[in-house]
Protein backbone atom coordinates (compact mmCIF):
# COMPACT_ATOMS: atom_id res chain seq x y z
CA UNK A 1 0.00 0.00 0.00
CA UNK A 2 1.43 3.34 -1.39
CA UNK A 3 0.89 6.49 1.20
CA UNK A 4 -1.33 8.30 -1.14
CA UNK A 5 -4.24 5.29 -0.98
CA UNK A 6 -7.00 5.00 1.18
CA UNK A 7 -6.67 1.98 3.32
CA UNK A 8 -10.20 0.56 3.27
CA UNK A 9 -11.16 0.83 -0.33
CA UNK A 10 -7.12 0.84 -1.80
CA UNK A 11 -8.41 3.90 -4.08
CA UNK A 12 -6.22 6.97 -4.24
CA UNK A 13 -7.03 9.32 -1.65
CA UNK A 14 -8.23 12.54 -3.77
CA UNK A 15 -9.57 15.77 -1.99
CA UNK A 16 -12.60 14.05 0.18
CA UNK A 17 -9.52 12.72 1.95
CA UNK A 18 -10.23 12.72 6.15
CA UNK A 19 -7.53 12.52 9.09
CA UNK A 20 -7.85 10.81 12.43
CA UNK A 21 -6.83 13.75 15.03
CA UNK A 22 -5.15 11.25 16.87
CA UNK A 23 -3.01 9.04 14.79
CA UNK A 24 -2.99 10.95 11.66
CA UNK A 25 -4.03 8.06 9.57
CA UNK A 26 -5.97 8.87 6.50
CA UNK A 27 -9.09 7.68 4.52
CA UNK A 28 -11.62 8.59 2.39
CA UNK A 29 -14.46 10.34 4.15
CA UNK A 30 -16.95 7.73 3.16
CA UNK A 31 -15.03 5.15 3.73
CA UNK A 32 -13.61 5.77 7.16
CA UNK A 33 -17.87 6.99 8.40
CA UNK A 34 -18.82 3.94 6.56
CA UNK A 35 -16.21 1.53 8.90
CA UNK A 36 -17.59 3.66 11.74
CA UNK A 37 -21.14 2.50 11.24
CA UNK A 38 -20.17 -1.19 10.87
CA UNK A 39 -17.74 -1.19 13.85
CA UNK A 40 -19.31 -0.51 17.09
CA UNK A 41 -15.56 1.57 18.52
CA UNK A 42 -14.28 4.38 17.19
CA UNK A 43 -10.55 2.41 16.37
CA UNK A 44 -8.46 3.59 14.00
CA UNK A 45 -8.56 0.76 11.34
CA UNK A 46 -4.62 0.78 10.51
CA UNK A 47 -3.51 1.41 13.85
CA UNK A 48 -5.98 0.68 16.39
CA UNK A 49 -6.06 3.68 18.48
CA UNK A 50 -8.69 5.10 19.83
CA UNK A 51 -9.96 8.34 17.68
CA UNK A 52 -12.31 10.31 18.44
CA UNK A 53 -12.05 13.48 16.18
CA UNK A 54 -12.04 13.13 12.54
CA UNK A 55 -10.77 16.36 10.55
CA UNK A 56 -12.03 16.83 6.67
CA UNK A 57 -8.94 17.76 4.50
CA UNK A 58 -10.46 20.52 1.89
CA UNK A 59 -12.85 22.19 4.90
CA UNK A 60 -11.19 22.76 8.50
CA UNK A 61 -14.19 21.05 10.22
CA UNK A 62 -13.85 18.60 13.24
CA UNK A 63 -15.92 16.26 13.51
CA UNK A 64 -16.66 14.43 17.27
CA UNK A 65 -17.13 11.09 15.95
CA UNK A 66 -18.39 10.04 19.33
CA UNK A 67 -21.51 12.55 19.11
CA UNK A 68 -22.00 11.66 15.52
CA UNK A 69 -22.19 8.05 16.30
CA UNK A 70 -24.83 7.85 18.58
CA UNK A 71 -26.26 10.05 15.92
CA UNK A 72 -25.41 8.06 12.98
CA UNK A 73 -26.03 4.63 14.75
CA UNK A 74 -29.84 6.06 15.24
CA UNK A 75 -30.37 6.96 11.32
CA UNK A 76 -28.40 3.92 10.39
CA UNK A 77 -31.24 1.93 12.33
CA UNK A 78 -34.25 3.68 11.35
CA UNK A 79 -33.00 3.51 7.52
CA UNK A 80 -33.15 -0.23 8.14
CA UNK A 81 -36.81 -0.55 10.14
CA UNK A 82 -37.96 1.90 7.24
CA UNK A 83 -36.63 -0.57 4.53
CA UNK A 84 -38.12 -3.52 5.92
CA UNK A 85 -41.40 -1.36 5.88
CA UNK A 86 -41.48 -0.50 2.50
CA UNK A 87 -40.02 -3.81 1.43
CA UNK A 88 -43.25 -6.34 2.76
CA UNK A 89 -45.86 -4.94 1.21
CA UNK A 90 -44.28 -4.39 -2.17
CA UNK A 91 -43.52 -8.55 -2.06
CA UNK A 92 -47.01 -9.31 -1.08
CA UNK A 93 -48.33 -7.19 -3.88
CA UNK A 94 -46.60 -8.42 -6.45
CA UNK A 95 -48.58 -10.77 -8.81
CA UNK A 96 -49.63 -10.72 -12.84
CA UNK A 97 -49.59 -7.36 -14.62
CA UNK A 98 -49.47 -6.55 -18.42
CA UNK A 99 -45.66 -5.63 -17.50
CA UNK A 100 -44.85 -8.93 -15.67
CA UNK A 101 -46.03 -10.83 -18.97
CA UNK A 102 -43.23 -8.89 -21.53
CA UNK A 103 -40.22 -10.37 -21.22
CA UNK A 104 -37.59 -10.02 -18.67
CA UNK A 105 -34.85 -9.62 -21.05
CA UNK A 106 -35.76 -8.46 -23.97
CA UNK A 107 -39.14 -6.32 -23.29
CA UNK A 108 -40.78 -8.28 -25.30
CA UNK A 109 -44.51 -9.21 -25.25
CA UNK A 110 -45.71 -11.65 -27.94
CA UNK A 111 -46.77 -15.38 -27.42
CA UNK A 112 -43.49 -16.71 -27.54
CA UNK A 113 -42.85 -16.26 -24.20
CA UNK A 114 -42.51 -19.82 -22.75
CA UNK A 115 -40.49 -19.21 -19.05
CA UNK A 116 -42.78 -18.16 -15.89
CA UNK A 117 -41.01 -17.25 -12.90
CA UNK A 118 -43.71 -18.07 -10.06
CA UNK A 119 -41.67 -16.62 -6.97
CA UNK A 120 -40.96 -13.32 -8.25
CA UNK A 121 -43.53 -12.95 -11.61
CA UNK A 122 -41.18 -12.60 -14.74
CA UNK A 123 -41.85 -13.47 -18.03
CA UNK A 124 -38.95 -14.53 -20.36
CA UNK A 125 -38.42 -16.33 -23.81
CA UNK A 126 -36.27 -19.30 -23.07
CA UNK A 127 -33.80 -18.35 -25.75
CA UNK A 128 -33.39 -14.88 -24.13
CA UNK A 129 -32.49 -16.80 -20.46
CA UNK A 130 -30.00 -19.35 -23.14
CA UNK A 131 -28.73 -16.29 -24.43
CA UNK A 132 -27.89 -14.26 -21.43
CA UNK A 133 -26.45 -18.33 -19.88
CA UNK A 134 -24.29 -18.41 -22.80
CA UNK A 135 -22.99 -14.93 -21.92
CA UNK A 136 -22.30 -15.19 -18.64
CA UNK A 137 -20.53 -18.35 -19.61
CA UNK A 138 -23.30 -20.55 -17.49
CA UNK A 139 -23.51 -23.83 -19.40
CA UNK A 140 -25.83 -25.46 -17.22
CA UNK A 141 -29.27 -27.15 -18.19
CA UNK A 142 -30.97 -25.86 -15.83
CA UNK A 143 -32.70 -22.49 -16.42
CA UNK A 144 -32.70 -20.24 -13.65
CA UNK A 145 -35.12 -16.52 -13.66
CA UNK A 146 -32.28 -13.86 -13.87
CA UNK A 147 -34.66 -11.47 -11.50
CA UNK A 148 -34.57 -13.50 -8.11
CA UNK A 149 -32.14 -16.49 -9.53
CA UNK A 150 -35.20 -19.29 -8.82
CA UNK A 151 -34.27 -22.60 -11.05
CA UNK A 152 -37.30 -22.97 -13.44
CA UNK A 153 -38.90 -26.44 -12.79
CA UNK A 154 -38.55 -28.19 -16.15
CA UNK A 155 -41.55 -28.69 -17.59
CA UNK A 156 -43.36 -32.37 -18.94
CA UNK A 157 -45.78 -33.04 -21.29
CA UNK A 158 -48.81 -34.08 -19.55
CA UNK A 159 -52.78 -33.96 -21.40
CA UNK A 160 -53.79 -33.00 -17.88
CA UNK A 161 -52.07 -29.94 -18.34
CA UNK A 162 -53.31 -29.68 -21.97
CA UNK A 163 -56.82 -29.79 -20.96
CA UNK A 164 -56.94 -27.84 -18.26
CA UNK A 165 -55.38 -24.72 -20.03
CA UNK A 166 -57.80 -25.30 -23.47
CA UNK A 167 -60.40 -24.51 -20.74
CA UNK A 168 -58.41 -21.51 -19.28
CA UNK A 169 -57.91 -20.65 -22.66
CA UNK A 170 -61.97 -20.64 -23.03
CA UNK A 171 -62.59 -18.35 -20.49
CA UNK A 172 -64.08 -15.17 -21.37
CA UNK A 173 -61.50 -11.97 -21.42
CA UNK A 174 -62.56 -9.29 -19.98
CA UNK A 175 -60.34 -5.48 -19.43
CA UNK A 176 -59.88 -5.17 -15.51
CA UNK A 177 -60.55 -8.86 -14.62
CA UNK A 178 -57.54 -11.07 -13.61
CA UNK A 179 -56.09 -12.79 -16.66
CA UNK A 180 -56.84 -16.29 -16.30
CA UNK A 181 -53.78 -16.39 -15.52
CA UNK A 182 -53.74 -15.57 -12.17
CA UNK A 183 -56.08 -18.09 -11.17
CA UNK A 184 -54.06 -21.05 -12.05
CA UNK A 185 -51.86 -22.67 -9.83
CA UNK A 186 -48.44 -21.66 -8.97
CA UNK A 187 -46.81 -24.76 -10.35
CA UNK A 188 -44.19 -23.29 -12.53
CA UNK A 189 -44.25 -26.60 -15.04
CA UNK A 190 -47.87 -25.80 -15.46
CA UNK A 191 -47.85 -22.06 -16.40
CA UNK A 192 -44.74 -23.08 -19.11
CA UNK A 193 -46.83 -25.26 -20.62
CA UNK A 194 -49.52 -23.11 -20.97
CA UNK A 195 -47.31 -20.92 -22.54
CA UNK A 196 -46.13 -23.18 -24.94
CA UNK A 197 -49.59 -24.64 -25.74
CA UNK A 198 -50.77 -20.86 -26.11
CA UNK A 199 -48.30 -20.07 -28.49
CA UNK A 200 -48.94 -23.41 -30.42
CA UNK A 201 -52.49 -22.64 -30.73
CA UNK A 202 -51.97 -19.06 -32.02
CA UNK A 203 -49.72 -20.17 -34.52
CA UNK A 204 -52.29 -23.31 -35.74
CA UNK A 205 -54.52 -20.94 -36.05
CA UNK A 206 -52.69 -18.37 -38.30
CA UNK A 207 -52.30 -21.47 -40.22
CA UNK A 208 -55.69 -22.43 -40.46
CA UNK A 209 -56.71 -19.05 -41.20
CA UNK A 210 -53.97 -18.81 -44.39
CA UNK A 211 -55.50 -22.12 -45.28
CA UNK A 212 -59.11 -21.06 -45.63
CA UNK A 213 -58.00 -18.33 -47.62
CA UNK A 214 -56.61 -20.64 -50.08
CA UNK A 215 -59.48 -23.14 -50.56
CA UNK A 216 -61.79 -19.57 -50.65
CA UNK A 217 -59.57 -18.86 -53.98
CA UNK A 218 -58.99 -21.68 -55.51
CA UNK A 219 -62.64 -22.14 -55.44
CA UNK A 220 -62.91 -20.14 -58.33
CA UNK A 221 -59.23 -21.00 -59.88
CA UNK A 222 -61.05 -24.91 -60.65
CA UNK A 223 -64.34 -23.55 -61.24
CA UNK A 224 -62.83 -21.58 -64.65
CA UNK A 225 -60.19 -24.51 -64.87
CA UNK A 226 -62.91 -27.12 -64.99
CA UNK A 227 -64.15 -25.35 -68.52
CA UNK A 228 -61.13 -26.19 -69.96
CA UNK A 229 -60.98 -29.61 -68.76
CA UNK A 230 -62.10 -32.01 -71.58
CA UNK A 231 -64.78 -33.88 -71.11
CA UNK A 232 -66.49 -30.79 -68.73
CA UNK A 233 -65.23 -28.47 -71.86
CA UNK A 234 -67.73 -27.03 -73.77
CA UNK A 235 -67.12 -27.01 -77.73
CA UNK A 236 -64.29 -24.62 -78.88
CA UNK A 237 -62.38 -23.85 -75.75
CA UNK A 238 -58.97 -25.70 -75.42
CA UNK A 239 -58.70 -28.89 -73.52
CA UNK A 240 -56.13 -29.62 -70.94
CA UNK A 241 -54.73 -33.17 -69.71
CA UNK A 242 -54.75 -33.55 -66.06
CA UNK A 243 -51.02 -32.48 -65.67
CA UNK A 244 -51.73 -29.16 -67.11
CA UNK A 245 -54.58 -28.95 -65.31
CA UNK A 246 -52.55 -29.19 -62.11
CA UNK A 247 -49.87 -27.36 -63.17
CA UNK A 248 -52.36 -24.42 -64.26
CA UNK A 249 -54.20 -24.74 -61.62
CA UNK A 250 -50.93 -24.47 -59.17
CA UNK A 251 -50.01 -21.06 -60.65
CA UNK A 252 -52.82 -19.32 -60.82
CA UNK A 253 -53.83 -20.21 -57.37
CA UNK A 254 -50.01 -18.71 -56.72
CA UNK A 255 -50.57 -15.87 -58.59
CA UNK A 256 -53.79 -14.78 -57.30
CA UNK A 257 -52.93 -15.47 -53.73
CA UNK A 258 -50.16 -13.04 -53.88
CA UNK A 259 -52.75 -10.42 -55.72
CA UNK A 260 -54.80 -10.71 -52.86
CA UNK A 261 -52.03 -10.83 -49.94
CA UNK A 262 -53.17 -14.34 -48.41
CA UNK A 263 -56.80 -12.79 -47.55
CA UNK A 264 -59.89 -13.75 -49.73
CA UNK A 265 -61.62 -10.57 -50.21
CA UNK A 266 -64.08 -11.26 -53.13
CA UNK A 267 -65.41 -7.64 -52.44
CA UNK A 268 -62.53 -6.23 -54.05
CA UNK A 269 -61.22 -8.56 -56.63
CA UNK A 270 -63.25 -10.62 -59.09
CA UNK A 271 -61.71 -13.84 -58.52
CA UNK A 272 -63.67 -15.42 -61.50
CA UNK A 273 -62.75 -13.06 -64.02
CA UNK A 274 -59.09 -12.93 -62.47
CA UNK A 275 -59.05 -16.92 -63.12
CA UNK A 276 -60.22 -17.04 -66.22
CA UNK A 277 -57.57 -14.10 -67.39
CA UNK A 278 -54.63 -16.03 -65.91
CA UNK A 279 -55.63 -19.17 -66.72
CA UNK A 280 -55.76 -17.47 -70.63
CA UNK A 281 -52.04 -16.30 -70.34
CA UNK A 282 -51.15 -19.98 -68.70
CA UNK A 283 -52.92 -21.48 -72.04
CA UNK A 284 -51.41 -19.74 -74.66
CA UNK A 285 -47.76 -19.65 -72.57
CA UNK A 286 -48.40 -23.66 -72.88
CA UNK A 287 -49.25 -24.09 -76.46
CA UNK A 288 -48.48 -21.11 -78.47
CA UNK A 289 -51.04 -20.39 -81.04
CA UNK A 290 -54.67 -18.82 -81.35
CA UNK A 291 -57.11 -20.17 -78.87
CA UNK A 292 -60.67 -19.73 -79.23
CA UNK A 293 -62.71 -18.98 -76.32
CA UNK B 1 -17.07 -1.04 -3.14
CA UNK B 2 -16.40 -5.11 -2.41
CA UNK B 3 -16.05 -6.13 -5.89
CA UNK B 4 -13.81 -3.08 -6.79
CA UNK B 5 -11.42 -3.67 -3.79
CA UNK B 6 -11.79 -7.72 -3.98
CA UNK B 7 -10.12 -6.78 -7.81
CA UNK B 8 -7.58 -4.57 -6.59
CA UNK B 9 -6.50 -7.07 -4.29
CA UNK B 10 -6.36 -9.40 -7.08
CA UNK B 11 -4.29 -7.28 -9.03
CA UNK B 12 -2.03 -6.36 -5.96
CA UNK B 13 -1.34 -10.22 -5.50
CA UNK B 14 -0.87 -10.40 -8.68
CA UNK B 15 1.92 -7.33 -9.22
CA UNK B 16 3.66 -7.95 -5.38
CA UNK B 17 2.90 -12.25 -4.58
CA UNK B 18 3.90 -12.64 -1.34
CA UNK B 19 6.14 -15.12 0.07
CA UNK B 20 4.84 -18.76 0.88
CA UNK B 21 1.35 -17.92 -0.01
CA UNK B 22 -0.70 -17.54 -2.98
CA UNK B 23 -4.51 -16.61 -3.53
CA UNK B 24 -6.92 -15.95 -6.78
CA UNK B 25 -10.21 -16.71 -7.26
CA UNK B 26 -11.26 -20.11 -7.96
CA UNK B 27 -13.71 -19.59 -11.12
CA UNK B 28 -15.65 -16.75 -12.47
CA UNK B 29 -16.63 -15.72 -9.17
CA UNK B 30 -14.74 -13.16 -7.69
CA UNK B 31 -16.22 -13.57 -4.42
CA UNK B 32 -14.67 -16.95 -3.94
CA UNK B 33 -11.26 -17.91 -4.23
CA UNK B 34 -8.61 -20.31 -3.37
CA UNK B 35 -5.49 -19.60 -1.19
CA UNK B 36 -2.52 -21.75 -0.51
CA UNK B 37 0.09 -21.71 2.32
CA UNK B 38 3.47 -23.29 2.41
CA UNK B 39 4.21 -24.46 5.78
CA UNK B 40 6.44 -22.58 7.67
CA UNK B 41 10.11 -23.84 7.75
CA UNK B 42 10.51 -23.56 11.42
CA UNK B 43 7.30 -25.39 12.26
CA UNK B 44 6.19 -28.92 12.14
CA UNK B 45 4.35 -27.96 9.16
CA UNK B 46 7.35 -27.43 7.28
CA UNK B 47 7.33 -29.07 3.87
CA UNK B 48 3.75 -28.94 3.45
CA UNK B 49 1.17 -27.16 1.26
CA UNK B 50 -2.17 -25.96 2.80
CA UNK B 51 -5.34 -25.26 0.82
CA UNK B 52 -7.94 -22.60 2.39
CA UNK B 53 -11.24 -21.33 0.58
CA UNK B 54 -11.98 -17.80 1.03
CA UNK B 55 -15.50 -16.64 0.70
CA UNK B 56 -15.94 -12.81 0.64
CA UNK B 57 -19.13 -11.12 2.13
CA UNK B 58 -20.54 -8.51 -0.18
CA UNK B 59 -19.85 -5.64 2.29
CA UNK B 60 -16.24 -6.52 2.32
CA UNK B 61 -14.14 -5.03 3.64
CA UNK B 62 -16.24 -3.73 6.26
CA UNK B 63 -17.38 -7.76 7.49
CA UNK B 64 -14.49 -9.80 7.43
CA UNK B 65 -14.32 -12.73 4.74
CA UNK B 66 -15.07 -15.82 5.90
CA UNK B 67 -11.70 -18.15 5.55
CA UNK B 68 -11.23 -21.67 5.97
CA UNK B 69 -8.67 -24.78 5.54
CA UNK B 70 -9.69 -27.39 3.01
CA UNK B 71 -6.46 -29.68 4.32
CA UNK B 72 -6.34 -31.18 7.35
CA UNK B 73 -4.37 -29.45 10.18
CA UNK B 74 -3.30 -30.93 13.47
CA UNK B 75 -3.04 -27.56 15.50
CA UNK B 76 -4.89 -26.18 18.15
CA UNK B 77 -7.00 -23.41 16.22
CA UNK B 78 -7.84 -25.25 13.92
CA UNK B 79 -10.51 -28.19 13.96
CA UNK B 80 -11.44 -30.47 11.66
CA UNK B 81 -13.55 -28.62 9.11
CA UNK B 82 -10.84 -26.24 8.42
CA UNK B 83 -12.31 -23.90 10.69
CA UNK B 84 -9.65 -21.20 12.37
CA UNK B 85 -9.94 -19.50 15.19
CA UNK B 86 -8.48 -16.06 14.63
CA UNK B 87 -9.38 -13.22 16.32
CA UNK B 88 -8.35 -10.89 13.27
CA UNK B 89 -11.14 -13.11 11.08
CA UNK B 90 -13.85 -11.90 13.73
CA UNK B 91 -14.17 -9.29 16.29
CA UNK B 92 -10.95 -7.64 15.79
CA UNK B 93 -10.88 -7.22 11.93
CA UNK B 94 -9.99 -4.53 10.59
CA UNK B 95 -11.01 -3.01 6.54
CA UNK B 96 -7.39 -1.69 6.67
CA UNK B 97 -6.50 -5.74 6.03
CA UNK B 98 -6.29 -7.67 2.88
CA UNK B 99 -6.29 -11.36 2.05
CA UNK B 100 -2.23 -11.22 1.84
CA UNK B 101 -2.02 -9.84 5.24
CA UNK B 102 -4.87 -11.80 6.92
CA UNK B 103 -2.91 -15.23 4.71
CA UNK B 104 0.54 -13.74 6.37
CA UNK B 105 -1.28 -13.89 10.22
CA UNK B 106 -2.37 -17.00 9.31
CA UNK B 107 0.64 -18.22 9.25
CA UNK B 108 2.74 -16.82 11.83
CA UNK B 109 -0.55 -18.65 13.27
CA UNK B 110 1.07 -21.93 12.14
CA UNK B 111 4.74 -21.31 13.95
CA UNK B 112 3.11 -20.02 17.22
CA UNK B 113 -0.35 -21.59 18.24
CA UNK B 114 -2.47 -19.82 20.54
CA UNK B 115 -3.34 -22.51 22.96
CA UNK B 116 -4.89 -19.93 25.64
CA UNK B 117 -7.63 -19.72 22.97
CA UNK B 118 -8.34 -23.14 21.33
CA UNK B 119 -10.36 -24.53 19.06
CA UNK B 120 -9.76 -27.92 19.49
CA UNK B 121 -9.08 -28.43 22.97
CA UNK B 122 -7.38 -31.74 23.19
CA UNK B 123 -5.17 -30.39 21.02
CA UNK B 124 -4.24 -27.59 22.92
CA UNK B 125 -3.83 -29.61 26.03
CA UNK B 126 -1.18 -31.76 24.33
CA UNK B 127 0.43 -28.79 22.87
CA UNK B 128 1.09 -27.48 26.71
CA UNK B 129 1.53 -30.53 28.41
CA UNK B 130 3.84 -32.44 25.55
CA UNK B 131 5.06 -30.19 22.99
CA UNK B 132 6.98 -33.53 20.81
CA UNK B 133 3.58 -35.74 20.67
CA UNK B 134 2.18 -32.61 19.24
CA UNK B 135 4.88 -31.83 16.87
CA UNK B 136 5.20 -35.43 16.19
CA UNK B 137 1.55 -35.86 15.54
CA UNK B 138 1.66 -32.27 13.43
CA UNK B 139 4.30 -33.24 11.39
CA UNK B 140 2.36 -36.90 10.86
CA UNK B 141 -0.69 -35.05 9.43
CA UNK B 142 1.35 -32.83 7.57
CA UNK B 143 3.24 -35.59 5.95
CA UNK B 144 -0.53 -37.66 5.08
CA UNK B 145 -2.64 -34.75 3.94
CA UNK B 146 -0.63 -31.64 2.92
CA UNK B 147 2.64 -33.25 0.81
Amino acid sequence: MTRDECPICLEPLDETRSRLVDCGHEYHFDCIRKWHQHSQDLKCPTCRKPSHYLEKANQKVKIDLRKCGDANRAIVELAGSISNLALEPENQSRSWTLSSLECGICGTLDSEINRYCTVCYTAYHERCLRVLQLEVGDFCHRLFCCNCHQAFADSDESSSVRSRTIQRLDMPRIHNQPSPLNRGSNDPSEIDESWKLLSQLQSEARLQAIASHKRSIQNHVRRALNLHFFDSAPSGCRTVDKKQFTDINKSVSRRLYRMSDYVYCPESINYDDEARRLIQQELSRLCPGPCTS
Amino acid sequence: MSLKRITKELNDLGRDPPTSCSAGPVGDDLYHWQASIMGPPDSPYAGGVFFLSIHFPTDYPFKPPKISFTTKIYHPNINANGNICLDILKDQWSPALTISKVLLSICSLLTDANPDDPLVPEIAHIYKTDRSKYEATAKEWTKKYAV
